[in-house]
């Protein structure tokens, strides 16, 4: 039985020790945090499960080398960002190559906004998470995505950013403004394409 | 005016922007009306995406990762990792320890042979003097070198010291061997040899430890003694006869031969 009266040190000293349902307190304390921000970051609830269990199982592997000087909830949230980073890096990779197949237009810097088929992944997402925050996020890098959430939902300074993505500062601020800017581009061509649909115009693309 | 960059505005938005820069930036914003505008309408955006909170998420989530992490949980990550650490530290213990008595061991070797070298130096100096070799003097040779040497005294002049010179050293050479035979000759009854041995004998002594060496005046003696015992003649009738030509003597000599 997990107890919740253990402190971090106490249970990871005990984890060492031989005692594994001592991670158990670990992981009760801590999962939740860190579903919330791999669910920001991947948008639906399978994909930061995903996240968690795999945050879990990779720290568990290198426990013996955690440095107790830091915090176990720190030290874990940075592992989570990488799964999370990870997890969206390989479904933009699958996105892409599907993308690049069915695109005729490979002009750059185009979006195609109002006549976007949604296909079934889409829709789970839209479903799961706002579909405007979806489609806002969709032109980010993983890397744009993550320091965006991390800034944004999670409310993490450039430093914090910086770390838990393990690059410096002003590379963190960089991805942070490049983020903001895109996702701010992404909603106002959602809007001037509402406002459009509702005139009965069918204006396609937005150039950005 | 210099109007905000998007950037600042950014800063400005999320107050990542450092005290100083936060006022300029807010006085700013106070007073111009198109920087302020931009500065809504960024807040707009930004609260558009929302907090993107999951609704579905029960206080019993941490208990069902667990549930799952636990099954999944390498077996020996954590309960051997101590183990192998321990081994890995106990081993590069020991070869730390070998190391060191390896260096150890041979540091003091080293200074061991440097302390000892002296006293070998010092032990070995004597040692070479006392060096003894045994020799086996056959008779039958000893005649021969005697007949010689008595041939040369008797046809030397003594009027240059060198060139008789060897016939003393010869001569002390042939009287340890000579001293040898007379013993042994006691034991064998043969009076002839006995006799002619012991003439050898006074006359070897004579030549090799002749007073101020030997000169023009002793060799003349010597010559003189040598004519009336017919010393060379006796000498060359015990050669000529077989008897006892193979006995032979063992002598001790200083490292070279007799």
């Amino acid at each position: 039985m997990v107890s919740m009266g253990q402190s971090d040190r106490a249970a990871i000293k005990a984890i060492l020790a031989g005692d594994k349902e001592a991670y158990g307190a670990l992981v009760v304390r801590h999962g939740a945090t860190l579903f919330r921000m791999a669910y920001r970051v991947t948008g639906n609830a399978a994909d930061a499960d995903d996240v968690v269990q795999e945050a879990f199982l990779r720290a568990y592997v290198k426990l013996a080398g955690f440095e107790s000087r830091s915090e176990f909830g720190t030290w874990i949230y940075r592992i989570a960002v990488h799964c999370a980073l990870d997890k969206i890096s390989v479904r933009r990779g699958i996105a892409e190559n599907t993308r690049v197949a069915e695109e005729t237009d490979a002009e750059e810097d185009s979006l195609q906004v109002a006549d976007e088929a949604p296909g079934p992944e889409r829709l789970a997402l839209s479903a799961e998470i706002g579909a405007v925050q979806e489609r806002a996020l969709r032109g980010l890098s993983p890397l744009e995505r993550m320091a965006f959430v991390l800034r944004h939902h999670e409310e993490k300074s450039t430093e914090e950013i910086a770390a838990a993505l393990n690059i410096a500062p002003n590379a963190a601020k960089q991805a942070v403004f490049r983020a903001v800017k895109k996702v701010r581009q992404r909603l106002e061509g959602f809007r001037m394409t509402q406002k459009r649909s509702t005139r009965g115009a069918m204006p396609l693309k937005v150039t950005v | 005016m210099t109007h905000l960059t998007e950037e600042e505005l950014i800063e400005h938005f999320y107050g990542e922007a450092g005290g100083k820069a936060c006022r300029i930036a807010q006085r700013h914003l106070d007073g111009c009306a198109e920087c302020a505008a931009e500065s809504a309408k960024l807040a707009n955006d930004m609260k558009a995406m929302g907090k993107m909170d999951y609704e579905g998420l029960s206080e019993e989530y941490g208990q069902s990762v667990w549930s799952r992490v636990a099954e999944k949980l390498p077996a020996l990550a954590i309960d051997e990792a101590p183990r192998r650490t321990m081994a890995w530290r106990q081993a590069l213990g020991w070869a730390a320890a070998c190391a060191v008595l390896v260096v150890a061991a041979f540091e003091v070797g080293r200074i061991w042979e440097h302390r000892q070298q002296p006293q070998k130096a010092a032990v070995m100096k004597p040692a070479s003097p006392v060096e003894r070799h045994v020799v086996v003097v056959v008779l039958g040779d000893h005649l021969d070198r005697t007949e010689r040497l008595l041939v040369e005294l008797k046809h030397a002049n003594g009027e240059d010291a060198e060139l008789v010179k060897p016939l003393g050293e010869e001569a002390q050479s042939l009287l340890v061997a000579n001293r040898v035979f007379r013993e042994d000759a006691d034991k064998s009854g043969d009076e002839r040899l006995i006799q002619a041995l012991d003439h050898l004998d006074h006359l070897l002594a004579n030549v090799a430890n002749a007073p101020g060496g030997l000169n023009a005046t002793s060799i003349a003696r010597l010559q003189n003694e040598m004519q009336v015992d017919g010393l060379l003649f006796k000498v060359r009738v015990l050669r000529s006869r077989t008897l006892h030509r193979e006995m032979t003597a063992r002598i001790a000599t200083r490292g070279g031969a007799a």
